[in-house]
């Protein structure tokens, strides 16, 4: 009898697993949009107002622009650096769009600061105590060449950086970009993505090519705010 | 023949509970992932873009267009008006920009991040570091002499000299020195083969034909912004 329930258990379990998962997939947020309209002037119109303050303020910051294919580095009103993207994703966890009303889609335009790295950069420091250096190398020489920013910091496959109030930004590889596979830092990243604090509630994933994220995540200034230009869902 | 049915039926019974498991499992990742991953969409990229900001982009009208086009307007005023230095101290690299325009790119070398220490005397401690932040150029000296601060004789092992005249090193900053004040500097090198690399004690070193280009493009009052 109780083996009969147990089985029944079992197998209720399993439908209803499957149900939820059927579910689940039904009301997986908007469809893609079909005509690839561009992003809309209100959407421009919102990240230029913030980026206006951002530059008044004299912050720096980042405005991700799709639609010109640019991720653009600002300190005021200078543009710094400007970094091509390819293609940009950008969506909310399910359990968040079900059944949400209208209004959900203020983090599209919001200013997002307080930025968290993962992998964060580790730099060995170097400390010489001046005692135990030996006498001058007469002909000029360097003593110690350190290695080359690319060597030092190779690019990485992708990496993360969580903004505070639950933006996490996603810079990856493009398709057909080459990179070497580091299988310790892949499942160092699956176990990071389960940690609580890096549970953010919106995405955008940006694709770049090895230079350019590799560049990027060398410098990435923590200290600076994000604007996306991202048309309403 | 009692207790090999018996064991049979224990085998079969472990073989449906790991296959009941693995199956379970199965489902349940998949229904978390589709529960709480996320939903993706494409934003649309260059290829689709319709309107926008750009010389490419089609005209719009409307008050939206207008919106866009007045703040566009008040992020153009807000640019440097003459020309400045941008510097990447991660990536070693510098660019002279103007207008939104990159009139030159170089690949130049920056601060080490290496602790001087010393050991006797004031127990001074010097960071090696470029400093970050908005910074502008103060004088431009032709053919430069260093007057080497106490950390450059500290480093070499060697007493720093009382006398002036004994600091004094000619040639080692290049044709030109612009100087950004607090002691740092950009400036020329005789390390060509080492830009590109962290290794300065804060000032940047630049190559010879650079510098030159460098130095007809800025003056005194000129931007160096340093990320």
């Amino acid at each position: 009898m109780i083996r009969v329930l147990r089985r029944k258990w079992l197998f209720a379990a399993l439908v209803g697993t499957a149900l939820i998962s059927i579910l689940g997939l039904l009301g997986s947020g908007a469809p893609e949009d079909p005509d690839h309209s561009g992003p809309t002037l209100e959407a421009r119109a919102d990240a230029l107002r913030a980026a206006t303050q951002l530059a008044r303020a004299d912050r720096n910051f980042f405005v991700l622009d799709p639609g010109l294919g640019a991720l653009t580095l600002y300190a005021g009103g200078a543009e710094l650096r400007v970094y091509p993207v390819g293609e940009v994703r950008a969506g909310s966890r399910r359990a968040i769009t079900w059944g949400v009303a209208e209004g959900a889609d203020d983090w599209r335009t919001r200013v997002w600061a307080d930025a968290r790295i993962d992998p964060p950069i580790h730099r060995n420091l170097r400390v010489i105590v001046s005692d135990s250096v030996v006498a001058p190398d007469l002909a000029g020489a360097e003593k110690w060449i350190p290695p080359t920013p690319e060597e030092g910091v190779p690019a990485p496959r992708h990496f993360m950086v969580h903004f505070a109030d639950g933006l996490g930004v996603e810079f990856a590889l493009a398709d057909g970009e080459e990179a070497p596979r580091d299988i310790k830092a892949q499942l160092r990243g699956l176990l990071a993505r389960m940690l609580p604090r890096n549970w953010d509630r919106h995405r955008i994933r940006v694709e770049m090519t090895a230079v350019e994220l590799g560049a990027l995540y060398r410098a990435f200034p923590l200290d600076a705010a994000f604007v996306a230009v991202l048309p309403k869902g | 023949m009692d207790g090999g049915g018996g064991a049979q039926r224990a085998l079969r019974w472990l073989g449906l509970m790991v296959g009941v498991g693995v199956l379970w499992k199965l489902f349940a990742g998949v229904a978390l992932a589709v529960l709480f991953g996320f939903s993706l969409e494409v934003v649309p990229g260059p290829e689709h873009l319709r309107v926008g900001i750009g010389a490419a982009a089609p005209p719009v009208s409307g008050s939206a267009a207008s919106v866009v086009d007045s703040l566009e307007t008040v992020m153009g005023r807000m640019r440097p008006r003459r020309t400045y230095i941008v510097i990447d101290r991660a990536n070693n690299r510098l660019w002279l920009r103007r207008d939104g325009l990159i009139l030159r790119e170089a690949v130049v070398s920056t601060g080490s991040g290496t602790i001087l220490k010393e050991s006797g005397g004031e127990q001074r401690s010097w960071t090696f570091e470029t400093p970050a932040g908005v910074h502008k150029i103060r004088s431009m000296r032709r053919d430069p002499v260093w007057t080497k601060p106490d950390w450059a004789f500290l480093e070499e092992g060697q007493d720093p000299p009382k006398r002036l005249s004994e600091r004094r090193e000619e040639g080692s900053l290049g044709e030109w020195a612009l100087d950004l004040g607090d002691g740092y500097m950009i400036h020329g090198t005789l390390y060509e083969r080492l830009l590109g690399r962290s290794i300065t004690h804060g000032c940047i070193r630049v190559g010879r034909d650079d510098l030159r280009a460098i130095a007809r493009a800025v003056s005194s009052g000129t931007q160096v912004l340093i990320f």
